[in-house]
């Protein structure tokens, strides 16, 4: 007892320092294959104790694994209950303005009469093909070969486009053309950090409104309070489902896969990208939604970072391009005004080759002016 | 090498070594500690260890036959292999400078320069007869490999951590010292250093012409602690693993930004590189003794010397050009202003250091014009320049601003150190420890944590 009294005394801190990890090391440690079973422990490297950090960090905390399984059972079997008990509350919402699917005939009649009104600009459909010029085409890159294939998906993947019900299977299609300012002002910017840049240095604040936030992706975007700012109004913290719910409108324009880039492989960000359209979809019917490539990043970081580079990105835009219609979900592709010939983006628009410099934000504005689909004007 | 502020450092690395070192008796401690270097240095890449391992006896055999202190004088065998030592040494510090200068892919090892700095300054010291002992194998290769001076300096004497008499202290008290210094540097590094460095990189995400000018001068005072919180931190590591070891504590930042002066500034900031020019570079040539003219050429040859060991792009020129110019001002022109009105000097280092470290930030020299333009906006307008960018920093920024200006006063520095041994303090000091264990795990398992967009 004296001897660790001595101790304390002379060595307080590493005392404390030591009392402090005991534990820490322990629920680490026997948690390595339970709670913690996701994390990878590498013990020569890594101590146990990382993975409590990781976990919190994921919010999973320590004290979870002394939740015996019958309570996880029933807590499981809440969040279920909570889950049916908002999907039926959503549903309630969409029948409140008619139900998704009458309210997609609507949107189909209205493109219907609107081809009459603008034929030169629409191409009769009703095959899988989406004819040239509607839509963008996906921009190509330079492959400089540093790319960890964890970060793809086999190039033979197919992408499931049959989403009958939620996208238009049949109709119309029209094609890109040219509009004024005044076409976003019903439009709705969601996306990450760039989308942020695009609200606070394009031209089109003011105009549409915004829902974005730095380090949001597909993954955590609905789980997480974006900032909201319509017509230069003083913006708020809110949800994708909220602003959905809240507010109707004639535009979403979706910019998400920067921050994927390092997380999983090119199918499941395809499928939580689809996820969230059809969220979408649900909750703003007559919308028209424009997937927007995720921009390429610069020839320096495309051929010396494993998992930011353009092969990743053109294989994710390849991805989600496939989920466009040509209808009523458009896929646009501003890298062309952006990018060198090599697909890789100019190193004067960027100060860090991932974003573009507060100048270079007009040469978005230019692409989301010159590839807008012009339906019913 | 692996990096102090990791995790295979801070609960492997470190405490097995540490088990180790104090279980083996005295004596043999330095081989301890040898190896345990040479392992430091492997675990980063064997190229670094096998070169430092070579000029480490390259060194050893020439230092052995520069040192003449026990033959009454230097004789021209002595010479020779001094400036064989100095050629070698200086020329392997040049070599590596313009490789890494020219090609990017040349990386300079992490702390190779203060490996070379260290062994010239040991030859130079044989040389000069103030090493009295001659040194035997086991001290000169502990001492020019000992892993807790690295990256970043403190650059270590012979003399002044206890090498010319074998003094080593351990003990409790030491001991406990170091590991608060250690913990104290670890938070400098972690919480408010690496937090700060994002502000320069939002700064460069936007591009320097389209930053407003309260944004840009927050940018510089920003970017500043930054490198100060950085420097700091990691020396006060590197200063507390070695009074854990039983060296002297190596001061090597005495709160620069509170000097009256540019000269006195870098008199206190990254001290043992100053005074490492000053006695082997300026004092050689003269210093101040020869006349103001000689003077003047002096401190400029410090000022292109310290400059170039930098970096060899312009930038780093001009800030060694304005920092000479700075000091010859402060010296010939209004010392006596400054003496009789201290807040004039003060004033001077924080107008014109920040506006330094805006140069040495910017490689390119056309952006750093146009981060000048910005800074004083009469000289050219921005370009889609938003003015709420500064409050939008502020709001994110602010905690790790206001700490590090605060820790830039010595008063509260001295408080901590002061209070050190209390148990408040302990206790702040293991949440500190904890809050950065957390940090590092979460960027070591996600690199890209720090560059969510």
């Amino acid at each position: 007892m004296k001897f660790l009294q001595m101790l304390w005394r002379r060595y307080t801190l590493l005392c404390v320092l030591i009392i402090t990890s005991l534990p820490l090391m322990i629920i680490g440690w026997t948690g390595r294959s339970g709670l913690y079973s996701e994390y990878e422990l590498t013990p020569l490297t890594k101590p146990a104790l990382a993975l409590v950090m990781e976990g919190i960090h994921d919010g999973v905390y320590p004290w979870q694994s002394l939740i015996g399984p019958e309570e996880e059972v029933e807590e499981a079997d809440e969040a279920a209950t909570e889950e049916i008990a908002e999907a039926s509350a959503a549903e309630a919402v969409t029948s409140e303005s008619g139900n998704p699917a009458a309210g997609y005939a609507e949107a189909e009649d209205s493109a219907v009469e609107v081809v009459e009104a603008i034929p030169a600009n629409a191409i009769r459909g009703g095959t899988d093909t989406i004819p040239e010029g509607v839509c963008n085409p996906v921009m190509q890159a330079e492959d400089y070969d540093v790319v960890n294939v964890a970060f793809l998906s086999p190039d033979d993947t197919e992408y499931n486009t049959d989403t009958e019900g939620i996208f238009a299977k049949n109709g119309i299609y029209f094609k890109l053309g040219s509009v004024d300012p005044t076409y976003f002002s019903d439009a709705l910017f969601i996306g990450d950090s760039r989308t942020v840049g695009l609200c606070e240095y394009g031209s089109l604040k003011g105009n549409a409104a915004f829902l974005a936030k730095e380090s949001i992706n597909v993954y955590n975007i609905l789980d997480k309070e974006l900032w909201f700012t319509d017509n230069d109004e003083e913006g708020w913290d809110a949800t994708v489902e909220d602003t959905l719910k809240d507010r109707s409108f004639g535009k979403i324009y979706v910019a998400l896969g920067v921050n994927e880039l390092g997380i999983g492989n090119t199918y499941m960000y395809y499928e939580k990208y689809r996820e969230l359209l059809e969220l979408i979809r649900e909750y703003q019917p007559d919308a028209l939604i424009y997937i927007q490539a995720i921009m390429h990043v610069s020839e320096e970081k495309s051929s010396s970072d494993s998992c930011r580079n353009n092969t990743v990105i053109c294989q994710r835009n390849y991805a989600i391009s496939t989920l466009a219609n040509g209808r009523d979900i458009y896929y646009i592709d501003m890298n062309p005004y952006v990018c060198d010939a090599y697909g890789d983006l100019l190193p004067e628009l960027s100060g860090d080759g991932i974003h573009l410099k507060a100048s270079a934000y007009e040469r978005w504005d230019r692409s989301l002016m010159e590839n807008a689909a012009v339906i019913g004007e | 090498m692996i990096l102090f502020n990791s995790l295979t450092f801070l609960f492997r690395f470190l405490p097995i070594f540490l088990f180790i070192y104090f279980l083996t008796p005295a004596r043999f401690r330095e081989v301890v500690l040898f190896f345990g270097s040479i392992i430091f240095y492997a675990m980063g890449g064997l190229r670094m260890a096998m070169g430092l391992t070579a000029l480490t006896i390259i060194n050893y055999i020439l230092g052995q036959m520069v040192f003449s202190a026990d033959k009454g004088g230097v004789k021209p065998a002595n010479k020779r292999a001094f400036y064989a030592a100095i050629a070698i040494d200086a020329g392997s510090l040049i070599l590596f400078k313009v490789l890494s200068g020219l090609n990017n892919k040349v990386v300079l090892p992490l702390g190779f320069s203060f490996y070379l700095f260290k062994m010239i300054s040991y030859q130079a010291d044989l040389f000069r007869g103030e090493i009295t002992r001659r040194p035997d194998i086991i001290d000169t290769v502990v001492y020019f490999t000992m892993f807790p001076q690295v990256t970043q300096g403190p650059i270590m004497r012979w003399n002044n951590v206890g090498f010319e008499k074998r003094e080593r202290t351990v003990s409790a008290k030491a001991f406990n010292d170091g590991l608060f210094f250690f913990v104290l540097g670890l938070g400098m590094k972690v919480l408010l250093a690496d937090p700060l460095s994002m502000l320069w990189f939002e700064i460069e995400k936007i591009g320097f012409e389209s930053i407003s000018t309260p944004l840009a001068w927050m940018g510089a005072i920003g970017f500043s602690l930054r490198l100060y919180m950085d420097f700091w931190g990691y020396s006060l590591m590197a200063a507390g693993i070695g009074m854990m070891l039983g060296f002297h504590f190596v001061v090597n930042f005495v709160h620069p930004y509170w000097a009256c002066g540019i000269a006195e500034f870098y008199r206190k900031w990254h001290a043992t590189l100053g005074a490492w020019f000053r006695d082997y570079v300026y004092i050689p040539l003269g210093g101040s003794r020869k006349g103001n003219l000689r003077t003047i050429l002096n401190l400029l040859v410090v000022w292109m010397l310290t400059a170039l060991w930098h970096g060899i792009t312009p930038n780093y020129l001009i800030w060694g050009g304005v920092l000479a110019i700075l000091i010859i001002w402060e010296k010939f022109v209004v010392d006596g202003i400054i003496s009789s009105f201290p807040i004039i000097g003060h004033l001077h280092v924080w107008l014109f250091i920040p506006l330094t470290w805006v140069i040495f930030a910017i490689p390119d020299l056309k952006e750093l014009r146009i981060y000048f333009e910005r800074l004083f906006p009469f000289f050219g307008n921005g370009v889609n320049v938003n003015t709420g960018d500064f409050m939008k920093q502020v709001l994110v920024y602010w905690p790790f601003l206001l700490v590090s200006l605060l820790l830039c006063t010595p008063h509260w520095y001295r408080l901590i150190v002061r209070n050190r041994k209390k148990l408040p303090v302990i206790l702040i000091l293991a949440a500190v420890f904890w809050i950065c264990v957390y940090r590092i795990t979460i960027s070591e398992s996600n690199p890209f944590m720090y560059f969510s967009f």
